[in-house]
């Protein structure tokens, strides 16, 4: 970081105290804990409470669309059902990926794979929002996403950029759910144009005299006080709030997180040209300044068809953006505090169909952890032998989500009452598997 | 498009046309729409009483016109129109502003917006993406807008769309989902029966009483509905290759058809045939249950019949007939949620919330709201027909919609009783579209040039009209033709593509790029030589495969020198690309059925605080800024801008609160013109043209001053929300 002051360095230190509190003391200075809510009082789980958390923010690769895990995570050379795709051998000994993954082999010590997630969740949208929040979709009501839990929870480590960030989600991310607006994580599209409009009208509408923007705030506020008092609703206070957090965010120091073209050339190429590449590297850019929770997406893993082409497509650069991204955070010492995640809705039939594809498989499929704690170079969870079933070690979506929790410290049993006053816990009754830590 | 039969005879009885001041038949009269909404007001009132609801304030001209305008025309209503319904003394001037604006484009572009957001259309679609398709399907609908083609029949069209995208825009309702069958089926009872089945699509629905079986049931009648079109051609080509090679030895067969010759002539032939590739073209394809089936009441893989999930049993299912059975089936008025799952969602287009929510996640115990309301809409919507323009206006002449919207939180799971329509933001598309008016003039007639995509739709018509006539030989020989000539490019063509694979490896983005063009320039190279071969040299192969959004704006004087990318969002690619306004604001990716959202963000608020739009809305040509020149006191400009923005009077408080922050001092009135009685014609002329631009530029310098006021006023909340 350069010597400029941040406001995240400020917090980087009200952190550490709290995370002394936490660890040394066996209590801790944050909100949740002191609230005077029992935990878990309504669910009976007792589920256990990390009390020395190491993972600090989360990086969370999404591969949108079902990622093939026969083809990446958990590839079965010689069954009928592996078709083409052969197995490499790793850094690890007795861990292989499938050969579409080879610049990842030489990471396998930095990283947990799970094979044995199952769902049945077997349709995107779906499936897609019960991974994002533990939840079943309902018409009803809209979970929250695990950033938004989490700035609900521990709160928000930098005041000025946003708690979660979302790069590339799609129109359908739950989200902050039924949580306040202020746990919205930002959602971005692309990642090298990052925020735009953040710099005034200056020239068409403002003058260089710096006041001309406050003083027109300041009249929009005077204009609007009649109407945001009559209509004092949830929806009109979000926009209020909204607004709060843009001017914040535009007299931000830590803005230039956004700046890709801050990174040397060399270590910006090393994650890939590519969109989902970048948002990588943005992540970590703007995990390093305190943002607690960032999702990047990459799509295209729908592979109806043509599955022995595609997939090492998609592969080609998620390998290459997330082995720049566990080396770039272990070079910087990044690793043991940030969480990285890969997750999908769900894997791919082991059947090749007659398009040379694969179709929705909910039953039996990989995710994998990193960083943040998380013990590398172990396999958790097992398929048979044509990874149709899972035969060891069944990891559910809410199990994920826990640990994803556990790690970073959260209260899986606080009860949060959504505006209808229905409870609703992180990750509702998953149960994390604190073995992979 | 299909002939549509149908219409219950005893309403029919009820039909009464009429024609209405505009010139445009209506099925009601103007009297007959106000004794409509006075029986929907008499519910309305009921059910108010019964509960003793407190009903809000009525609202003001202003924001009442300013409501409609939205709704209908999906935009603010501009300076000049709030003005002059303002100053309208006729007591029944919201009904005629309401029959003036359903008339207008304004309403048919607003309507294309729901319509896509409904039927997912993508102007880039899964399905016949090479040929346009999306286009085409996009076409059709604004088609059936502009014709006001019944809801009923709309949907009977959609299910029933048979042949290629040209001859039948709606097959993209196919195309759409091409691949997908069985999802096309769940879409389908999502979008016009209100009803969630995709669960029951891997097993029995969890929430639902809807099983598998039913689920394969219903999706029998549509699945042998193919996107993959041209297998007659194909057909034809491989008979005549069979009757020659007759003679020859298996293996001398074999050799041939292995032979450098055959691959180039076929895929010669691919090449011709592939714009004859995609549409919707009825099978025998059998659906069977899937392999892993678990339930008892069938076998797995076994072959499934087609049924209705509901309502009257279909009888006597052919294979030729099963489609269009199921199409009147579904758009009947005795189908048991048809009628009420649309009369349901433009109640909630109207008033922001259906009686029944959500509006397609119906069950055998759903209730609405108000029951008696929710019967009548259905007994409306059977009376105009399934005219959904008539049908909303009656909507808009209902009293409720004249209070001031809700100033309570209104949640998922409580009823809610519609004493005043709901709070809520501009959608994106109504928030862009007034920014387009405040931008650009007559910005609601600024279409795409229909000429462009009916010259398309005919080329494609002529290409396969050639095709199909062409005799087996003669197609031989043609693709012999095209084959040997184009041997070149397609070499030139393999080497762009190897260089373009050592470039990306090399990561040289800017040879990637050149390599790229070039490959594209190659690429249409060698379709002009396959279909000038075919359709002669003057063919116009370029307006055939033309991949750029279909046609400009119309070569028409009022917007020249206004950017095109100054269009209303029904004019734009669907939807817009990411990043882009629409988008930002929550228009839907339309990948999934009502995805849009009005959910607010911090890219949101720093668009409207730093956004570019504002080089258009300020910039001097824009009616904004020209109705702004118009007033000449510093105070009238703040009217000016609270009445384009707000749709209202400024109070005396806030035009003082304005003036404060106006700085410098006002130039007007600017110098009076001196034209001296000796000068030459010339030298008048220069002078007058000086003084113009000289008196121009003092104008625009004027409204500067005020630029800080206006987006003020349009970074408010009640800029942006309708109240």
């Amino acid at each position: 970081m350069k010597e400029k002051f941040h406001i995240s360095d400020e917090l980087e230190r009200r952190r550490f105290l709290s995370l002394a509190a936490k660890g040394f003391l066996g209590v801790s200075i944050l909100p949740w804990a002191i609230s005077g809510q029992s935990h878990g009082a309504g669910l009976g789980l007792n589920r256990p409470l990390n009390q020395a958390p190491k993972a600090k923010n989360v990086i969370y690769l999404y591969m949108s669309g079902g990622m093939s895990h026969i083809d990446t995570f958990d590839p079965k050379p010689g069954a009928e059902t592996g078709g083409p795709t052969q197995s490499i051998g790793t850094n690890v000994s007795g861990i292989k990926l499938a050969e579409n993954l080879p610049l990842l082999s030489n990471h396998a010590d930095k990283i947990a794979v799970i094979r044995g997630m199952s769902s049945t969740k077997g349709a995107h949208q779906q499936g897609n929002y019960f991974m994002h929040t533990s939840y079943a979709q309902r018409a009803t009501i809209v979970h929250p996403s695990m950033g938004a839990w989490m700035t609900k929870l521990d709160g928000r480590f930098n005041p000025t950029l946003p708690g979660a960030v979302v790069i590339n989600g799609g129109s359908r991310h739950p989200l902050s759910g039924f949580l306040s607006s202020d746990h919205q994580p930002l959602d971005i599209g692309n990642p090298n144009e990052g925020l735009r409009n953040c710099s005034q009208l200056t020239g068409l509408v403002f003058s260089k005299y710096k006041k001309d923007f406050e003083k027109s705030l300041n009249l929009s506020r005077k204009l609007d006080r009649n109407f945001t008092q009559k209509y004092d609703l949830k929806k009109v206070r979000a926009y209020s709030s909204m607004y709060d957090d843009a001017v914040r965010l535009m007299k931000s120091q830590d803005l230039e997180a956004f700046d890709l073209s801050e990174e040397p050339e060399e270590l910006r190429n090393s994650y890939g040209e590519e969109d989902f590449g970048q948002g990588v590297l943005l992540a970590r850019r703007l995990v390093e300044r305190q943002v607690r929770f960032v999702e990047v997406q990459l799509g295209g893993w729908d592979t109806h068809q043509n599955n022995f082409t595609r997939v090492p497509e998609r592969c080609a650069i998620l390998d290459q953006a997330l082995s720049a991204l566990l080396k770039d955070l272990s070079d910087r010492g990044m690793l043991e505090e940030t969480l990285i995640v890969l997750a999908s809705e769900f894997g791919r039939t082991p059947q090749i169909n007659t398009n040379e594809g694969r179709d929705h498989y909910p039953k039996a499929f990989s995710c994998m952890l990193a960083g943040g704690g998380i013990k590398g170079g172990q396999v958790w969870g097992k398929t048979d032998k044509e990874g149709r079933e899972v035969i060891e070690q069944k990891v559910e979506i809410p199990d994920l989500n826990a640990t994803i929790a556990y790690t970073l410290g959260l209260p899986l049993d606080e009860i949060i009452y959504s505006p209808t006053r229905r409870p609703f816990t992180l990750s509702d009754k998953g149960q994390p598997i604190t073995q992979l830590i | 498009m299909k002939k549509f039969i149908s219409v219950p005879i005893f309403f029919s009885i009820l039909l009464i046309v009429s024609v209405s001041a505009f010139g445009t038949k209506n099925i009601l009269s103007f009297s007959e729409v106000q004794e409509e909404a006075a029986a929907i007001d008499a519910i309305l009132l009921n059910a108010h009483r019964d509960r003793s609801t407190e009903l809000p304030d009525t609202l003001d001209d202003s924001m009442l016109a300013r409501r409609i305008y939205l709704s209908i025309a999906g935009r603010i209503p501009s300076y000049d129109e709030i003005n002059s319904f303002l100053t309208n003394q006729n007591n029944q001037k919201k009904a005629y502003l309401i029959d003036e604006l359903l008339n207008s484009p304004g309403y048919k572009s607003q309507m294309f917006n729901w319509w896509a957001d409904l039927l997912r259309l993508q102007s880039k679609m899964r399905g016949g993406n090479q040929i346009g398709a999306g286009k085409f399907y996009s076409h059709w609908v604004k088609e059936q807008i502009e014709r006001n083609t019944a809801f009923d029949q709309v949907a009977f069209s959609l299910i029933t769309a048979e042949g290629y995208p040209w001859e039948d825009g709606a097959s993209g309702y196919y195309l759409r989902d091409a691949g997908m069958e069985l999802d096309n089926m769940s879409n389908t009872t999502q979008l016009f029966l209100g009803t969630q089945m995709v669960c029951a699509q891997c097993h029995n629905h969890p929430f639902d009483k809807w099983t598998q079986q039913e689920y394969y049931k219903m999706a029998a009648f549509t699945y042998g509905v193919s996107t993959k079109m041209g297998r007659d051609l194909q057909n034809k080509i491989r008979s005549h290759f069979a009757q020659a090679n007759q003679h020859l030895s298996p293996e001398k067969r074999k050799k041939k058809a292995q032979s450098k010759e055959a691959a180039g002539l076929r895929k010669a032939l691919q090449e011709m045939m592939r714009p004859l590739r995609y549409g919707a073209q009825r099978t025998a394809k059998k659906l069977t249950l899937p392999h892993d089936y678990q339930y008892d009441d069938a076998k797995p893989k076994g072959l499934v019949s087609p049924a209705p999930i509901f309502g009257k049993f279909i009888e006597e299912v052919t294979l030729d007939n099963k489609v269009e059975l199921y199409g009147k089936w579904l758009t009947s008025p005795d189908n048991p949620r048809f009628t009420l799952v649309i009369a349901n969602r433009m109640w909630k287009k109207v008033f922001g919330r259906g009686l029944v929510e959500p509006v397609d996640d119906w069950r055998d115990n759903t209730q609405a709201s108000i029951p008696e309301l929710l019967e009548h809409l259905e007994l409306l919507m059977v009376r105009v027909n399934f005219d959904l323009k008539e049908f909303q206006r009656v909507l808009f002449n209902v009293k409720a919609l004249e209070r001031e919207a809700t100033d309570y939180e209104i949640t998922n799971d409580e009823p809610y009783f519609f004493e005043s329509p709901v709070m809520a933001r501009m959608s994106a598309e109504q928030l862009w579209d007034s920014f387009i008016a405040l931008s650009v003039p007559y910005s609601d007639e600024r279409i795409r040039n229909p000429k462009i995509i009916e010259h398309k739709l005919q080329l494609f018509a002529q290409y396969q009209n050639k095709l199909e006539k062409l005799k087996p030989k003669v197609m031989l020989k043609l693709a012999d033709k095209a084959a040997q000539a184009s041997k070149q490019v397609l070499k030139e063509m393999g080497e762009i593509q190897e260089k373009l694979r050592e470039a990306k490896e090399a990561d040289d983005r800017n040879a990637v790029s050149r390599l790229a063009r070039e490959y594209g320039k190659a690429r249409s190279e060698q379709r002009t030589l396959f279909a000038e071969l075919i359709m002669g040299s003057d063919f116009d192969v370029r307006s055939l495969y033309n991949n750029g959004v279909s046609g400009k704006a119309n070569n028409d004087p009022r917007w020249k020198g206004y950017s095109s990318a100054l269009m209303r969002a029904s004019e734009i690619a669907t939807p817009a690309p990411p990043g882009h306004f629409l988008r930002e604001f929550g228009q839907s990716d339309r990948e999934i059925i009502e995805n849009s959202s009005s959910q607010a963000s911090v890219p949101q608020a720093l668009t409207l605080l730093n956004g570019k739009i504002y080089q258009a809305v300020f910039s001097p040509e824009s009616p904004l800024s020209k109705n702004l020149s118009k007033s000449d006191t510093s105070t009238e400009k703040v009217r000016t801008l609270f009445l384009s923005l707000l749709s209202r009077e400024p109070t005396q408080e806030e035009i003082v609160d304005c003036l404060e922050i106006v700085k410098g001092k006002s130039s007007i009135p600017p110098p009076a013109f001196k034209v001296s009685a000796q000068w030459s014609k010339a030298k008048k002329q220069k002078y007058l043209t000086k003084m113009a631009a000289h008196k121009q530029a003092m104008a625009n310098s004027e409204n500067r001053r005020f630029f800080g006021v206006a987006w003020a006023i349009i970074n408010t909340r009640q800029f942006s929300f309708i109240q």
